[in-house]
């Protein structure tokens, strides 16, 4: 982190996420493009939920600040104000929830290049102070949206959104109802 | 349309479904006009993958017409006759872009539990579970087919559907188990299992310069095929009393210098110990189906390559590797590349070279699907290889 950034973050005020609170969750992948092509998609905070399967919307406030609308999981829908922390541009990216917010979350996402021309590895680290601390945790956890799980899937579909321009699903396809063919006359 | 579904163990009914639509961009729907059962669908039949879900639509070597495509598909117009690969590839990651499709990053949207099983997930498959993707497969009138302009191959009219058939798998597999073997002048390979994609590796070892193969299986049809549709010496092995010991005398003490294993555990690839356990107890399955690998990794000799591409379960027993590390042995396996082969292997068919349409024993409507699966999966009528016909 450069000087620059480095001031920027002193004059903020204390994470939300206090040290050793809530729930972490990292991921990483591999993408067969530049960092740059990557980081930019990814700074166009609007993008976010064309891959982020939970999140809804992400209103861009103003430089530093975006609105994030969210549905973790059934009967839960959410909003937080976001705040970036620091940017050091095609390399890495920081943010976190305002004071005061619903939940309180902040993550950091980090782009270096990978060896031997396999393109660039991005790794995001989040942590999350659920609305309603651990036992939400245990809860999703057992509904399977745990926030490594959902981080997983949000960072496996962002590759293939950068890679193939889309993400494949199989929803809408044919499928067996138990309706027997019978040979027409 | 009409379609071969899933609903159970030992049970593949034919339904009426709806067609199938363009999803993704990069989709198109081909109007099937052959698709063939696969001996790895056997495993699905006997209800040995896990991720099965009754209504999964079977098929996974299939060939048509593309009759829609979405507006991301820019190799292929409507009209076009094409082989469609088992494995969905989506040709933009770094596995596809060094020609390792079958480990494509982008091609399977339900990868988490193979991840678990795996480490890694791997490339999507048609109607092959959801572990792999949970694509609705081609044993249909119609099959949607993602990533076209990395899949599908155009054939030329000049050829019928039963020489091409086969680029969708038996012969690209059989092909990659033979270049894994790292054959040079002069070299003797030996196959286990004389099915349809051991058959194929016995044609292809042959193509890539073996001097001799020795084919090894326990059905004498299968055997006497392999005799009338090549030079390969055969073993049935059920006649045998040390298989190794006889190998050694057909090869002057050395042994053969690569072995394929072409018979597996065959449960692709679905690596849970609770599913292990229940192949165990299932009777005769577990020891059987380990033996081969451990025939081979016997027989072969010192310094030798081992070419898995019967697909194994995870854990099998006692496997040798301690006859494996003295030896020196090298091994490779795993799920074909086949968008890598299709084009060499079409020309290997244009030129008359090689037509995959020997192994073919059966073809049959679509809408006769349940007693296909049967006589192929009981071995009856001589059965070794099925092709449905889905107008019918």
């Amino acid at each position: 982190m450069n000087t620059k950034t480095k001031s920027f973050l002193s004059s903020l005020p204390k994470p939300s996420v206090k040290d050793g609170d809530g729930i972490k969750a990292e991921y990483s992948v591999t993408i067969l493009k530049d960092a740059s092509f990557i980081y930019s998609v990814w700074r166009n905070f609007e993008n976010l939920p064309r891959f982020m399967k939970h999140l809804d919307e992400v209103q861009v406030l103003n430089d530093t600040r975006t609105l994030w609308r969210a549905k973790p999981f059934e009967n839960l829908e959410t909003e937080w104000e976001t705040e970036m922390i620091a940017e050091t541009p095609d390399e890495f990216i920081s943010w976190r929830s305002i004071e005061g917010s619903e939940i309180s979350i902040a993550g950091s996402v980090h782009f270096s290049p990978a060896p031997r021309g396999q393109g660039t590895q991005v790794t995001v680290r989040m942590m999350y102070g659920p609305p309603l601390g651990k036992i939400t945790h245990v809860i999703t956890k057992l509904t399977k949206a745990d926030p490594h799980s959902l981080l997983r899937e949000d960072m496996k579909r962002f590759k293939s959104y950068i890679e193939t321009g889309d993400i494949l699903s199989t929803e809408g396809q044919p499928r067996g109802q138990g309706i027997e063919y019978k040979k027409t006359a | 349309m009409k379609a071969v579904c899933w609903n159970g163990k030992k049970k593949v009914t034919v339904e009426s479904v709806d067609e199938p639509r363009l999803i993704n961009k990069e989709d198109v729907v081909v109007s099937i006009t052959s698709t063939a059962i696969c001996g790895s669908d056997i495993h699905l039949y006997d209800g040995f993958v896990p991720t099965m879900e009754r209504g999964d639509i079977l098929g996974h070597e299939f060939m048509g017409e593309v009759v829609e495509k979405g507006p991301s598909v820019t190799k292929l117009k409507i009209g076009d006759r094409v082989v469609v690969p088992f494995v969905i590839a989506c040709g933009q990651c770094y596995n596809c872009k060094n020609e390792l499709y079958s480990l494509c990053d982008n091609s399977n949207p339900h990868g988490e539990k193979a991840e678990i099983a795996a480490g890694y997930q791997t490339a999507g498959i048609y109607g092959y579970s959801h572990m792999y993707g949970g694509f609705a497969g081609g044993q249909a009138e119609y099959a949607r087919v993602p990533f076209a302009n990395t899949g599908p191959i155009v054939v030329p009219t000049t050829l019928t559907d039963e020489q091409v058939l086969f680029l969708s798998d038996i012969f690209p597999t059989g092909y990659m188990a033979a270049e894994n073997c790292d054959i040079k002048p002069g070299d003797i390979v030996a196959v286990w299992g004389c099915g349809p994609v051991g058959q194929l590796a016995i044609k292809s070892a042959f193509l890539l310069g073996a001097s001799r193969v020795i084919a090894i299986d326990r059905f004498q049809e299968r055997l006497d095929m392999v005799r009338d549709n090549s030079t390969a010496e055969v073993l049935n092995y059920d006649k045998e009393d040390d298989l190794v010991e006889r190998l050694k005398v057909l090869t002057g003490g050395r042994g053969p210098d690569a072995c394929i294993d072409a018979v597996g555990a065959e449960a692709h690839g679905h690596q849970f110990d609770a599913y292990y356990d229940r192949l165990k107890t299932a009777i005769g399955i577990g020891t059987d189906q380990a033996h081969a690998l451990r025939e081979a990794i016997r027989a072969c000799r010192k310094g030798g390559n081992i070419s898995i591409v019967g697909v194994y379960v995870g854990y099998p027993d006692a496997v040798p590797l301690g006859a494996a590390f003295a030896k020196g042995l090298k091994f490779k396996m795993g799920q074909c590349n086949v968008q890598k082969y299709m084009p060499t292997l079409l020309n290997l068919i244009e030129d008359g070279r090689i037509d995959p349409s020997f192994v073919i024993t059966h073809k049959l409507n679509l809408s006769d699907a349940s007693h296909a699966y049967d006589i192929f999966r009981n071995k009856k009528e001589d059965c070794v290889k099925v092709v449905l016909n889905p107008a019918a």
